[in-house]
Parts: C-alpha cells; structure tokens; sequence
C-alpha cells in the first residue's frame, strides 16, 4: 500500500502538466506578446496572492532615475504547497525578469521567466533551501 | 483508521490539488507551444464511449448510482475556445470542439444571435485575426466571477446525500436538490441559475433554469442568455469516468438544441495531456515532491487578489458585459 | 414520585388486583417500577431534558449529524458588543461574553477610528472574504456537509467554501495570509472543535470597525443543542490587539422552510457592475 502511495506521489510531477483549470483571465487583453521585455532589479515587495503573485522591483533607469516595476506571476497556491513562504523573499533581493509589457504601457510585466543573478528559478531557488521542508 | 483505508484516502485524494491548481505547469497563466497536438474533446470521447461496455455503477444506500468522488474537469485549454479550432496565440492551442451536436461542432446560433457573437469575438482585443480594433468585453472569469455552466465544466468533488447532490469546487460548490421540489420562479436569475436534479435509469438528470446569462461558455464570447435553459446528463461510463453532456435550449439566440460531451475522469486515470507547454514563471520543469496536503484544497480568494486585472481592463476602455438582449 | 404518580400507581395497581391493594412486596417493586418507567420522560435520541445534554442523530461514520442549512438571528453582523440603533442598523445585546471586547489602549484608539469610518474601511463594503467567525453570522443561510475526511462549510454569502480538514494533517507551517484562515477539526463529544489559523489582517469581525492582526487565532465550538438548534461558540485570540483572549456565542437555527436552499449572492459581480461606469470610482485605484 505504501509503496503504491508513493509512486502516485512521485507521478504528481507529471500530473501537474496535466489539464488545466479554466484560465482566470484575458493574458493577450492585457499584455502583448509583441512587446517581450527584460528587467534587472530589486525586489520591494511581493504578494503571495491568487490568481497571479505579484513582484514589485525596483529598475534603475538609463538616466539614473528609478520605475517601480511590477511583475505578473503565476498562482501562489503552488508555492504554498512547496513550503515556500513570504519571508523566502526579502527586499532587496536580485532579480532578473523576462517577461510580456502590458498594453496599457503602465511599468505591468507579466513575468515569463524570473530569475536570481546566478541563474536559478527565483520562486523555486528562494533564500531557504527551497525543499519541501525548506522555510 | 486501518491502514488500508488510509491508503485507499490517501491513494484517491493524493492529485486532488493538481487538478484544482491554477493552470500552468506549476500555475498561473498556461503557455502553449504551437507545436501542441490537437487536444481530443467531444468527438473523440464519443468514439471512446461507443466503444465501452455497458456499466452497471455502484449505488448509495438509497438504491441511486454512487457518483460520488473527486472528478476531473474537461481539461484541455482551460475553456479558452469552445468550438474547434488551430492553433491561435499561447492561451489557445488547437482543440476538438466541445459540441457534439449539430454535427459541424458550431453552436447554432440564429442570425441575430450569430451576429452578436462576431461582435463580441471581434472586440475581445486580443490581438487575433479579424479583430475590428476596437475594446469590447472581456471574460466575466477575468474578474474572479463564477457562474454556470463553467463551473460544471470544472474539477469537482461530488458527494451524494439524502435528497441532494452536492458538487465542491475549489472556488465555490453546488447543491442539487433531488427531492422533487419544484424551481425557484424564473422572475429569480443567477449566475448559477437554480438548478434541480432526478434519475432516469443511471443518469443525473439536471435541469437549470433562472440563468440570469451574464456569464460566457469560454473566453471568446460565447454566450447564453436568461432564457436559456440548461439539461445535464451525469452517468458513470466505468468505473473511473462520467459520461457529462449538457444539452442548451434557448429559441431567442439559438436555432435549435444543441449539446456538449465530454468526459471526467478519477484523478491518476485515464488520458491526460502531457507536453505542449512553455514555461511560465513559476518553473515548468520543477521535480515532483511528496505533498502531505495533495488531498486538501488550499484558499484561492481569486476576487481579493485580483486587483490589477480589472483596473488595467477598465483603463483599456473595455465595457462592462451584462448579457445580450435578444429582440422580441 | 409526584403524588399524581403516586395515586396513578395505587390505581393500577387496584384494577390488576381486582380491587384488593396490592400488599406483595414483589408486586408493590413491580408496579413501582413499571410506574417509573411510565411516567418519567427517558431522554431518547433527538430529545432534550432539562438537565441532560441533547444526543444527536450521528452520520454513517459515526460522528454527531450537524448536517443541513444553519442561520443566526441576532444582530452580530452590524456589532458584536451591545449597541443602540441608527438608520439602518438594528439595536443588539453583546454576544461577548463579558460584554466588551477586551482591546489593548493603543488598539481601542484604532477600533474607534474604523467605527468613523467604516463606510468606506469595512473589507466588507468591497465585497471581501469576511473571515472566521464573521462569515457564520453573516444574515445569510450556510449549509454543513460531513464526510470522512473533512467538514464543509458552504455559505450562501459570495458562494463562499470552507474546507476543515479533519485526516490527520496538522496546520501547514506558516507564515500564510488566508482570508479565510485554515481551518481543521477534531471532535470533543458530540462538538465539532475547529482550530483556525493563518490570517491575514485584512478581515473586520463585524461592520463597527472591531478588527485583528495576522496573529489572529479562533477556536470555533458548533454544540448541537436540539433537534434545530446549534450553538456556535469562537474564542478570539490575537497578542498584537486584544489584552486577552474573548468569547462569543450564538445559537444557529436550522432553517425550517421546505424549499429552504442556498441561492447566492455574487457580491463581486454586483459591485464591479456598479463602479465600472463610474468615473469617480476609487474601486481600481492601485494600491
């Protein structure tokens, strides 16, 4: 019994490219994929929130001055679930951001890629262990 | 509780969450390669079924079929396109079309009603071909609302008692009375409409009326109106899949009846897309894990998260839908 | 024995004997017995004595049956301590035990600026998740299901779901910031215990401004009390805002219509409706 416990277990990875929930919004409504985009920064804040996270980041401009960027991420509940927590994720953290501008033309990304300057998943990476018992 | 029984939980429960995760590898906004294989809907589940065996269920202990468990929803590209349809942009991969009958897989519009339906399709302002360029409405779901019949369309647990049928969802539930009470006066519209159940043979029948039709079947527009009624058909086809139809009557917008097929399966069973998807991100690649809270449902609150979506939708000048109004 | 019972078992026992009272002292215990148990009420399942707690139907697995739609009357959703009435609000009792919440001085400053201004501070004018054990008193019916695993708690107030999960999980470690806590249960007799934690601080407890931290921790007790009857009990516990922890208590009525149901109220919908076409809407403003 536990041992079939456990190979489901294990298949949860590829069931999470399963089929998907119904999407909760309009991505090409909102941001364009014509208009790809990279972003180096610093962290301010985050919002560990459904249906999208959200990272603010602070972005030197070439002028010097600074834009408060913020980052359209994926659903928190999965980062939740990894053991991932707010306090994972200090100001002031380095990031990178590839990711979608927002029609609108506001400083809104909606993030693709996030990562740190080594080169590893920001969310998944995180300043804890980033295992499952990692907080 | 013995140790087989905690298996036989743990073992039914174990990729609940994953069928209820936002979509995506690891969730948020699913991305799909161009490259993804035409996703199989009605038309392939009615020449899997046709096929099967006859069924004789399980019952409850009121002598009616045991539906009960957790069921997937109707997967593939999370209702982003209910007719077929190729491959259009990275939220919308090719897929079978979820009508089955007529038999072309379009819902039967009457020319006033298909008329509205292009309007709509070309005001989504989403960059797709034969846009008119100008911001109609945007998908009720985008602002974290629910409502009938996308909710039918969703994971869910169904649990069966004494003259109900009760479907928990990871953001909201539905009770279908089965006691034979008549439905709430018409005068009386909902998002959810109301919905009352009865068996005919092995088969859930629900009809819902009271639709107030201000919800869209998927994100291109497509829609309903408060005097569509709504007939569902639930019966278990094996013992891990429910046969789901759903049959729309509505002579104001629609020419004729017309339905939907498709099937939901136990989590672990049956075929599950694989593949297809780029990254988003929260990793695509990320290693399985061990999820002690795999069986739980975990708080979505999508409406009190939800804050730039509609103040950027808003400031694009799109408008707010509240339903056609089909001409006398 | 009453004396009606006395003079009830001297009859009967007079017509048994044919008329000749009954000396036999086998037959006087007989009579005496059966007397006893014919004239004194036996608590049986679904019934209440006055000094017996109520025994309630259990479900398959065993468990006390809360199941079925529950509401409060009071008037908690507008002040959970006692208050006059105003236009629109009706006057109350305190449901706290002790009659005040037990606010620290800084915090009872605070409590009284979001009394000020609550038209517009309330999550609940914004059509919010309105957190444990606001949502229970809520003027809206709520349903409880029972299952093996967990208890749910369906709310007719913004479709609301709240899944307690009783399957041995304990809470996930936090920090986590839920609207709605996380909840999980146990049973203590025939009371649902539920323990709930990881708040965020978000949530008012009532429309008179009375609030908490993200420390915030409610001990939900749901005691059936009759056949239609429940009573609710939450013990609020927050270091950041109240000197102590404090207690509140309801009964829940079991709705008795025939066609009682669920219907629904989609705050949301209803709202973002009504500030869309609103230029002076401050419902979007970033924040």
């Amino acid at each position: 019994m536990k041992e079939q416990t456990l190979g489901l277990l294990s298949a949860v990875g590829l069931l999470l490219v399963a089929a998907p929930v119904a999407a909760h919004h309009s991505f090409a409504a909102e941001f364009d994929i014509e208009q790809p985009i990279e972003l180096r920064g610093t962290l301010t804040r985050m919002e560990l929130v459904n249906p999208h996270g959200w990272l603010y980041i602070d972005v030197e401009n070439p002028d010097g001055t600074v834009t408060n960027w913020a980052v359209e991420a994926g659903g928190t509940t999965v980062l939740l679930r990894r053991g991932l927590r707010k306090t994972d994720f200090p100001a002031g953290t380095e990031v990178i951001v590839n990711g979608y501008r927002a029609r609108s033309g506001e400083p809104v990304v909606n993030g693709q890629s996030v990562t740190t300057p080594e080169g590893r998943n920001f969310f998944l990476g995180g300043t804890g262990t980033g295992g499952p018992d990692g907080r | 509780m013995s140790q087989q029984i905690f298996a036989a939980v743990t073992t039914l429960t174990v990729v609940f969450c994953v069928l209820l995760l936002a979509p995506g590898p690891a969730g948020g906004q699913a991305f799909w390669r161009e490259d993804t294989p035409k996703i199989p809907m009605a038309a392939s589940w009615l020449a899997e079924k046709a096929e099967l065996p006859p069924y004789n269920p399980p019952r409850t202990a009121d002598g009616v079929p045991d539906l009960q468990g957790v069921w997937g929803g109707s997967g593939g590209d999370g209702l982003s396109y209910l007719e077929e349809h190729e491959y259009v942009d990275v939220t919308t991969p090719a897929q079978e079309s979820f009508v089955s009958d007529p038999a072309d897989g379009k819902i039967p519009y009457t020319p006033w009603g298909l008329a509205k339906r292009n309007e709509i399709l070309a005001g989504l302002g989403r960059g797709w071909p034969g846009e008119s360029g100008e911001r109609l409405y945007s998908s009720p779901s985008a602002f974290c609302l629910h409502y009938m019949p996308r909710f039918s369309l969703s994971a869910l647990e169904i649990v069966q008692r004494p003259g109900s049928v009760i479907m928990l969802g990871e953001e909201g539930y539905r009770v279908i009375p089965t006691d034979g009470r008549p439905p709430i006066s018409e005068e009386a519209k909902f998002w959810f409409g109301n919905s009352r159940g009865h068996w005919e043979g092995d088969t859930l029948v629900v009809e819902v009326t009271s639709l107030n039709g201000r919800g869209w079947f998927d994100s291109t527009g497509h829609y309903y109106t408060e005097n569509t009624r709504m007939t569902e058909r639930w019966r278990l086809a094996d013992e891990n899949t429910i046969d789901y139809e759903v049959t729309f009557v509505d002579p104001t917008v629609y020419a004729r009846p017309w339905t939907m097929n498709f099937p939901r399966r136990r989590p672990g069973t049956g075929p599950n897309m694989r593949g297809g998807r780029i990254t988003s991100a929260v990793a695509a690649n990320a290693p399985a894990f061990e999820d002690p809270y795999a069986g739980e449902i975990w708080e979505d609150a999508c409406y009190e998260g939800n804050r730039e979506g509609p103040a950027s939708l808003r400031a694009l000048g799109y408008k707010w839908f509240r339903g056609v109004t089909p001409p006398q | 024995m009453t004396d009606r019972e006395a003079i009830s078992y001297d009859l009967l026992a007079v017509s048994i004997t044919g008329g000749s009272p009954v000396r036999h002292w086998f037959l006087r215990l007989m009579f005496g017995l059966a007397a006893i148990c014919a004239l004194t009420p036996m608590p049986s399942v679904g019934q209440t004595t006055a000094t017996t707690p109520y025994t309630p139907l259990r479900t398959v697995d065993g468990h006390p049956d809360l199941q079925g739609i529950w509401q409060v009357v009071n008037t908690a959703a507008w002040d959970l301590e006692a208050h006059p009435a105003s236009l629109g609000v009706p006057a109350g009792h305190s449901v706290v035990e002790g009659g005040a919440i037990p606010y620290q001085p800084s915090a009872l400053a605070k409590k009284k600026d979001n009394f000020e201004q609550r038209a517009t501070l309330d999550p609940e004018t914004k059509c919010y998740l309105p957190g444990v054990p606001r949502i229970t008193y809520m003027p809206y019916p709520f349903r409880i299901i029972q299952q093996a695993d967990k208890v749910s708690i369906a709310y007719e107030y913004l479709r609301a779901i709240r899944y307690i999960y009783m399957n041995g999980n304990p809470h996930p470690p936090g920090p986590i910031d839920w609207w709605m806590g996380d909840s999980r249960g146990r049973w203590e007799g025939n009371t649902l215990v539920v323990d709930v934690i990881h708040f965020n601080d978000q949530t008012w407890f009532d429309r008179a401004g009375n609030f908490h931290s993200d420390a915030l921790h409610v001990i939900e007790r749901y005691t059936p009390t009759g056949p239609d009857h429940l009573l609710y009990e939450a013990t609020i516990e927050d270091s950041n805002v109240f000197s102590r922890p404090w207690k509140i208590s309801m009964p829940l009525y079991r709705r008795q219509e025939a066609n009682s149901e669920l219907l629904e109220y989609q705050c949301p919908a209803y709202l973002l409706e009504q500030e869309w076409d609103n230029p002076a809407s401050t419902l979007f403003d970033e924040h």
